[in-house]
């Protein structure tokens, strides 16, 4: 028996309390006259039966909960080990994460796990499970060791993250399916980046014994491509800018040659200087490329002890920009010119922008264009509008704004929607109150309280989603859902007549993230960590055909779920293609998590406490990890409670009783 | 309807002790075949032979003319007998749990008593004490007696503690003839030693008459809480269960006053307990009878 919490049996203490209720609380009962007290006895008895314990059973009770809460928390636990033997489940977990690639850090774990494997008692059950950004089970839990043995043997590197988090959550899920005690082996390089913020996430139930094989003792010098920073679609003619951050996990400066190469081809190279403990960034600007989509990676160069993480993957597709229809009426011109200003002024490339009057709109075919904008359009000729909402269902991006002309009509043009009585302008203006930061059209921006509104065109805005809203609670910018595609509607006109926003700075990004967020610019970045999930589908494609090319040349996805177009983790490095309904092909590149190339050690300190002290019983003390240990604390808080339930209910009874007798 | 008018209660709405011992008495002797013997009586007894020495008024002089020989005629209770009432007037003796408090109801018993041996013309003396003497009336059958110690019993106020030697040394020192000594006590004191104080006063010759007064709540009390009780004569102070006083108390009360009695008893003396809630008539009607048996 022992206490893992002894401290809380200071509640004890509580236990005065209910004593001190009913043995020794004086009643201040007001003193009455008595002729004579000659015949009650002077000694205690008189006085004490008055004190004494009162409803001793109730008294019990009490005591009863109270000590039990005590002792409930004080955690009490008993020694189980000799017959929770024949029942423990012995667990080699082995880190496969990317740094495990390092020497033969692999093959280290593999040997030290056989050996563990090969030291366990012929009852126990063994199952081997490998751990780095996710837990696998290799071997289900089983008194044959040929299984075990055979997984040990097969498993290699992968390119995850370690998590230790990760592994301490799926031995927390194993111990709770177990009923018998776990010992955990735990192979490992150790690393400080796969320490988890909070040493909480380390805990482990009481059931589990946890037992750390370190394959390395020291740091290892090693600089690594940490980032490359390349845009995934290219518009304009001149050439790609290609950033590149290499890092230094070394205590000694060092020397390095970067290069660049682009399909195979060495387009860039640079000497670098690269400081102790420090990053060094370095830009290529590489000639124009070709239409179509293009492969390259950054290599460090001569290779160091770690030269799986000297290179970093990207992909780029080089595209013409897509049209952008803006639709306006015939006198305001103003509009066109601040929004075309603003969208050529982003630098985003990616669309070239069109503009029509209203009369001159059934003629286009909208799904050419990327998205559309309605600029105080105050009607719009049904069939237009019909297949304006066609184009959106589809999965098109519509902005809708309002303005003068809307006012006038007194419902706006598309979507209709009846433009209620005080919204014909404001003598002041108004500010902006309220933003949606979460919504990609109005994250990172400037402040929008110097932008003034003086006219502010107020409809119902039904069910849709209010991102930005005035001083006077008057929604400004708002989103409709319609079916797969984008509808936004901005209650003010872009004139400079309604509001100054055209004059003011945040009306640039707020264009360029608009025309990205409806022209769908926002969906696949070109380059992601191993480990990262991506939608094989295309926005408002969603459920459409797609296969994935993985960087071996197999495909990823089963028949059916290339059918749905779901989504897949990218689980190695290297380039994914991913083939799109309509012809159209992404390239994405994966590399593994630069933290991995951080082969410091954690420190020996956070090991020790990890592993449980010197002698391994620290840390099971601290985190409850024993030896088969069987906690009392589940008993004791059920006999708490049903003595709670007796005790209300003999309370109720002496209640009613008293009750009666007065 | 009598009976009804004698409660204690409404003895207490009375006015003037003459006028409750007047009601009391008036209506237990209306209910008796045969008055009392309480001292002297003009009740024939018996006659005697004369002796030389005897007075010569009480010889019948109609018995001598008819036969020529001296007889003297006997009452009852011919023996000069004084009534002495010992009043206790202690703090104790204040306790009261309804209307009527101990010492009221030992006055009205007193001025009974007086009443009645004033009707019967023997002397009546009154002592008033708790542990000092308070107020005593000298023994008298003088006109205007039953006044001064009707007056004297008027001025009896609850005083201090209890201390029964101060007032039988007083007795004895002028206890000139034999009599009726009454006492009248709630008795918060060891039995032997009141028997013991007391007994002097039997072997002057005296009878010795203890009457126990105690209140209801004194022989049984009913706590339905712990109560705090303070003595009224000491101040003392003690927390009293009602368990307790429902169980060891009224055995220890009730085993005071079994060994008061036994002991009184066995010293000669007479010992009536009277409850206070108990009509007055009907205890002294009790009294009376036993007497009357007894002689």
């Amino acid at each position: 028996m022992g206490l893992l919490a002894p401290w809380f049996l200071a509640g004890l203490l509580a236990l005065a309390l209910p004593v001190w209720l009913h043995l020794l609380r004086r009643r201040q009962a007001p003193p009455r006259e008595f002729a004579s007290l000659m015949l009650f006895e002077p000694r205690q008895e008189s006085s004490v039966r008055q004190r004494r314990l009162r409803y001793l059973l109730l008294l019990a009770l009490r005591c009863l909960v109270l000590a039990a809460l005590a002792l409930a928390f004080a955690r009490p636990y008993r020694q189980t080990a000799a017959a929770a033997a024949a029942d423990r489940l012995v667990v080699l977990a082995l880190d496969d994460s990317f740094s495990m690639k390092q020497g033969d850090r692999m093959a280290r774990a593999r040997k030290a796990a056989l050996g563990v494997l090969e030291r366990t008692a012929a009852g126990e059950r063994v199952q081997v499970i490998a751990f780095s950004s996710t837990v696998r089970e290799l071997s289900r839990p089983s008194r044959e060791r040929e299984p075990a043995r055979a997984a040990i043997a097969a498993l290699q590197a992968g390119e995850g993250r370690n998590c230790f988090a990760e592994l301490a959550r799926a031995l927390r899920l194993i111990a709770e399916s177990e009923r018998g005690p776990v010992q955990a082996h735990v192979f490992t390089d150790l690393q400080k980046s796969a320490m988890p913020a909070s040493f909480r996430d380390l805990e482990l139930p009481s059931s589990v014994r946890l037992e750390l094989h370190p394959v390395v003792r020291e740091n290892l010098d090693n600089w690594t491509v940490e980032a490359v920073d390349v845009p995934s679609a290219v518009y304009a003619s001149q050439g790609v800018r290609v950033q590149a951050t290499v890092a230094s996990f070394s205590s000694q400066p060092a020397r390095k040659r970067l290069h660049v190469i682009l399909d195979g081809r060495l387009v860039g190279s640079r000497e670098i200087e690269l400081p102790a403990g420090g990053r060094t960034t370095v830009e290529f600007l590489l000639p124009e490329p070709s239409h179509g989509a293009h492969r390259g990676e950054v290599r460090l160069e001569p290779p160091d002890g770690f030269s799986e993480d000297d290179r970093r993957l990207f992909a780029f597709e080089r595209r013409d920009p897509r049209q952008a229809l803006f639709l306006h009426e015939a006198r305001d011109r103003r509009s066109l010119l601040y929004f075309r200003t603003a969208l050529e002024a982003s630098g985003l490339g990616a669309f070239r922008l069109e503009s029509a009057t209203a009369e001159e709109a059934p003629g286009r075919r909208l799904a050419q264009y990327a998205f559309v904008v309605l600029s105080d359009v105050g009607s719009v000729p049904e069939e237009f509008a019909r297949a304006l909402r066609h184009y959106v269902e589809s999965g098109g991006g519509v902005l809708v704004a309002l303005g003068s002309a809307v006012a006038a009509r007194g419902q706006a043009g598309w979507p209709a929607g009846r433009v209620a009585a005080n919204a014909d302008g404001h003598e002041s203006y108004r500010t902006v109150a309220d933003m949606d930061r979460a919504h990609p059209c109005l994250a990172e921006q400037g402040l929008w309280e110097g932008v003034r509104f003086y006219r502010v065109i107020q409809t119902e805005t039904g069910a849709g989603r209010v991102l930005a809203r005035l001083s006077d609670g008057v929604p400004l910018l708002w989103e409709e859902t319609a079916g797969a595609g984008r509808l936004l509607v901005f209650a003010s006109a872009f004139d400079n007549l309604a509001n100054d926003l055209p004059l003011h700075a945040v009306f640039v990004p707020f264009v360029e993230r608009v025309a990205a967020y409806l022209g769908g610019l926002d969906e696949t970045p070109g380059s992601l960590t191993v480990g990262a999930s991506l939608s094989a589908a295309a926005r408002g494609t969603r459920g459409m055909a797609a296969e994935v090319i993985g960087p071996g040349g197999d495909r990823l996805l089963s028949l059916e779920e290339a059918a749905s177009g779901r989504s897949f983790p990218l689980g190695r490095a290297g380039y994914y293609e991913i083939r799109r309904a309509g012809g159209r092909t992404l390239t994405v590149a994966a590399n593994p998590d630069p933290r991995e190339s951080d082969l410091s050690v954690a420190p020996a300190e956070m090991v020790t406490w990890w592993r449980g002290g010197e002698g391994g019983d620290g840390r099971a003390e601290i985190l409850g990890i024993g030896p088969a240990r069987r906690e009392l604390w589940q008993p004791l808080l059920a006999l708490a409670l049903v003595a709670a339930l007796a005790e209300s209910l003999l309370a109720g009874r002496y209640l009613t009783r008293l009750g009666g007798t007065a | 309807m009598l009976a009804r008018f004698l409660d204690p209660a409404v003895l207490a709405t009375i006015s003037g002790l003459d006028l409750v011992a007047k009601t009391v008495v008036e209506g237990f002797i209306a209910g008796l075949h045969r008055s009392p013997d309480f001292g002297f009586s003009q009740e024939f007894a018996e006659y005697r032979a004369y002796t030389p020495g005897d007075d010569l008024r009480y010889v019948d002089w109609n018995v001598f003319a008819r036969t020529e020989r001296c007889y003297l005629k006997r009452y009852r209770g011919e023996t000069n007998t004084a009534l002495t009432v010992l009043l206790d007037a202690s703090a104790s003796m204040g306790f009261g749990s309804h209307r009527v408090n101990k010492l009221d109801y030992a006055r009205y018993l007193a001025a009974s008593l007086f009443y009645l041996a004033t009707r019967q013309r023997d002397a009546a003396g009154l002592i008033v004490f708790d542990d000092e003497v308070r107020d005593v009336v000298a023994p008298s059958s003088r006109h205007g007696q039953l006044s001064r110690l009707l007056h004297a019993l008027e001025r009896a106020a609850a005083g201090r503690r209890t201390d029964y030697a101060r007032p039988f040394l007083h007795l004895l020192d002028h206890l000139r003839r034999r009599g009726i000594v009454v006492v009248i006590s709630d008795f918060y004191a060891p039995a032997a030693e009141i028997v013991r104080t007391m007994a002097p006063v039997r072997f002057r010759g005296s009878e010795l008459v203890l009457f126990h007064v105690l209140d209801p709540e004194e022989l049984r009390p009913e706590f339905a809480q712990p109560v705090l009780l303070v003595d009224a004569e000491t101040g003392q102070r003690m927390e009293v269960a009602p368990e307790y006083a429902r169980r060891e108390y009224r055995s220890r009360i009730e085993a005071h006053v079994a060994e008061l009695c036994g002991r009184a008893t066995e010293a000669g003396m007479d010992y009536f307990l009277i409850e206070t809630a108990r009509p007055l008539d009907a205890a002294l009607r009790e009294y009376l009878s036993v007497r009357e048996g007894r002689m």
